[in-house]
């Protein structure tokens, strides 16, 4: 790889990546592990996500001609296209169903068993955040998850700030509703088994 | 943060995801992505940096756009049979009531002094773009409307402020709790008769969450910055600043109102009923707004204007029947010029909390060419190749699909010399939409085709039945049209099973619909072969 195009400023790769192919393929790695992982943290599925990001950036390829903007807002409109791309997959996989059903029937039968077991936890968290709506599912990975800032959660869903800290209240509360129906009473410190 | 964010944050660090990337899939992708962009055309656009330039806030700017369309659209339906009263035109009746709020600061003199108070109220919960997936996996009448309803409603008060170079720029304020509950704010604002000098400031409590304010050499402005707290910008002004010559423009309570929606777009009139306030003030209550795609007006602004006076007292906005916020006037006095800082600095920094303003631009709409919007669109659009011959002027617009991001929406308006205007409207919301009601009615099935052309376009006519015909107004009015009752509207469906619908302002004879519909051309096609 050309190594003036690897120390190239974010701003400056997005330009040089309309003309050159080593540039898209530079500001691609650049974004390649934060998509993959936001989309493993949105379906739970290494392999899924895999998939669904692959789909992302062939949308990126298909469109990158009409973006015009920056590299905070090549983020945002990244995981914009991600967002939509993960709740498309949801909408139409009948794997959600299953998958919720079998989340359903693990944490059923762990109820009893430990909560310092990891799997339990993960069980007992996939259950929760696939049961939310997907606007509720997708702040809360972006904010928890993925770290990221309230106000870009906002450029990325195309709300205000302040709309969004008011989603991601109701979302916690949600959640925090199907962790205690499903056992957890406590989360600081360790987790309990109620 | 509070506390179970943080126990939350806890929680997930003590669970072990599987998310390590895999080395191997992004060096595979990577080789796929190249080939697809070896394949993919270059296109290089002359004008990208001019552009660039621009559309520095596209997104923001397209979006006010298309919150005033929808605005006008929630409305969309401008009814006769409802009671609407054209006697006043609206937007005369809200020029009056500035022109008659200007005495508030002129009478007075020195400086005036006006507080106001904001109540917003908790608006629904869910978006459009929940409803639009919702309605795509199992599509009911009920979710239906709810969809409708919801792609045609707004939740922001429009709240302006003055720029360095004299310009109004559009905020949107809007309520933003974790709380349920309604929030009041106050609106205070002052003014200068004799040096122009002003200042308003938007406060719950003593909690500041917006000001503008000029003293004389500088402009303030105080919004909510990075993590919700205030950022205080003090800009010199410009040699072309200058204060507008009527405050109520600008300060007044309906100013926000009058500055967001275009004059052609003003709703009407519905009703009009008189009342006396609680201090015995007679006023007569304006019911701004249009007929649903139901025929109800349950998306509206009343406006309470004193009988005497013709100054506004209070504004209350309703969304889908439900109070979205009350503007009410509480005191106009004058106070000692020694009691008045202008200078916002002094005001403190601290937490915005559950409320904010958020800043967007003026609000602006983006004419794209038919080369511009073949390549921004991410499925296939269509143009006609020759133009409707009783029309004049093509425009596209460009608008936002952020139901379907990072997919566009255009619109292609003509209008016409005989009134029959045309507006032929695209984009992917359109497909999912329709595509859910082609699922549970299998378009053409259970109603026959109208037109099937050579060119493999599928055309649907919408009859006039009450509710079916919401669409042909929205694309009209959006459009700048005046809807005509004996408008027309075809669903199409395209070779390429993409959803576009052509709204037409009156009645056209079967050969040319026929025309219009065999013209039709992929837009990529045309840009090859415009003749």
């Amino acid at each position: 790889m050309d190594s003036a195009i690897e120390g190239l400023e974010n701003n400056d790769l997005i330009v040089q990546a309309r003309t050159s192919y080593n540039a898209f393929a530079s500001l691609y790695r650049r974004h390649y592990d934060a998509i993959f992982k936001y989309c493993a943290h949105r379906l739970f599925d290494r392999h899924l996500a895999e998939d669904v990001t692959s789909q992302v950036f062939l949308k990126v390829v298909e469109n990158f001609h009409s973006f015009e903007g920056n590299e905070r807002q090549f983020h945002n409109w990244l995981y914009r296209i991600a967002t939509n791309t993960v709740n498309e997959h949801l909408r139409r996989s009948v794997r959600q169903k299953t998958a919720l059903g079998i989340f359903r029937e693990q944490s059923n039968n762990i109820k009893n068993s430990t909560f310092e077991d990891c799997t339990t936890k993960l069980a007992i968290l996939k259950q929760a955040i696939l049961s939310l709506k997907p606007r509720y599912q997708t702040i809360i990975t972006l904010r928890f998850f993925e770290n990221i800032k309230i106000t870009e959660i906002a450029e990325v869903v195309g709300s205000s700030p302040s709309t969004v800290r008011s989603q991601l209240g109701r979302a916690l509360t949600k959640l925090r509703k199907k962790m205690v129906a499903a056992g957890i009473t406590k989360l600081a410190g360790g987790v309990d088994n109620g | 943060m509070a506390d179970y964010e943080k126990q939350f944050e806890n929680f997930i660090r003590g669970i072990d995801l599987d998310d390590t990337p895999d080395p191997k899939h992004r060096d595979k992708l990577e080789q796929n992505l190249l080939t697809v962009l070896a394949k993919t055309p270059r296109r290089p656009n002359p004008l990208r940096e001019i552009w660039r330039t621009i559309m520095n806030s596209r997104m923001t700017k397209l979006c006010a756009a298309a919150a005033v369309l929808i605005l006008v659209a929630t409305v969309g339906w401008l009814s006769s049979k409802h009671g609407s009263n054209q006697q006043i035109p609206s937007f005369t009746l809200m020029a009056r009531a500035c022109a008659a709020e200007r005495t508030l600061f002129y009478d007075i003199g020195g400086i005036t002094h006006i507080a106001n108070e904001i109540i917003l109220y908790p608006g629904p919960e869910r978006d459009a773009g929940e409803l639009l997936s919702d309605l795509e996996s199992d599509i009911t009448k009920e979710k239906n409307i709810a969809f409708i309803k919801s792609w045609l409603s707004h939740q922001w008060l429009p709240v302006y402020s003055l720029r360095a170079d004299g310009k109004p720029r559009e905020h949107r304020l809007e309520l933003a709790g974790h709380t349920d509950e309604a929030v009041t704010i106050s609106d205070l604002a002052w003014y200068d008769t004799a040096t122009g000098r002003f200042a308003r400031v938007l406060k719950t409590g003593d909690q500041v969450l917006f000001a503008n304010a000029y003293d004389g050499e500088s402009i303030y402005l105080a919004t909510n910055g990075p993590e919700g707290r205030l950022q205080i910008k003090q800009e010199l002004v410009t040699d072309e600043f200058q204060v507008p010559d009527n405050p109520a423009d600008f300060l007044g309570i309906a100013a926000g109102i009058r500055g967001s929606i275009p004059r052609e777009h003003f709703p009407p009139i519905q009703d009009v009923t008189t009342e006396t306030l609680e201090d015995g003030t007679q006023v007569r209550v304006y019911k701004l707004g249009f007929a649903d795609p139901w025929g109800k007006v349950d998306t509206y602004y009343s406006f309470k204007i004193d009988t005497e006076t013709d100054i506004i007292d209070e504004i209350e906005c309703v969304v889908d029947g439900e109070i979205t916020s009350v503007h009410r006037r509480m005191v106009a006095k004058t106070v000692d010029s020694s009691e008045k800082s202008w200078n916002l600095s002094e005001l403190s920094v601290a937490p915005m909390g559950y409320i904010s303003a958020r800043i967007d631009t003026d609000a602006d709409t983006n004419i794209v060419t038919i080369q511009q919007m073949s390549q921004r669109a991410t499925s296939p659009v269509y143009v006609f190749a020759t133009d409707p011959s009783w029309t004049y002027d093509r425009k596209i617009y460009d608008l936002p699909d952020e139901m379907s991001a990072p997919a566009h929406m255009f619109a292609a308006t003509y209008p016409a010399k005989d009134g029959r205007d045309v507006v032929l409207c695209q984009g992917e919301t359109f497909t999912r939409y329709f595509s859910a009601i082609d699922k549970a009615l299998e378009l053409g099935k259970s109603v026959p085709w109208t037109y099937v052309s050579d060119n493999g376009f599928k055309a649907l006519h919408q009859s006039d039945k009450e509710g079916e015909m919401w669409w042909t107004k929205f694309a009209l009015k959006s459009s700048g049209f005046e809807p005509r009752a004996n408008r027309v509207g075809y669903i199409l469906i395209s070779p390429a099973n993409t959803f576009s619908v052509i709204a037409i302002n009156g009645p056209i004879s079967e050969q040319e619909l026929q025309e219009l519909i065999d013209s039709l051309i992929n837009a990529k096609d045309y840009v090859e072969s415009p003749d």
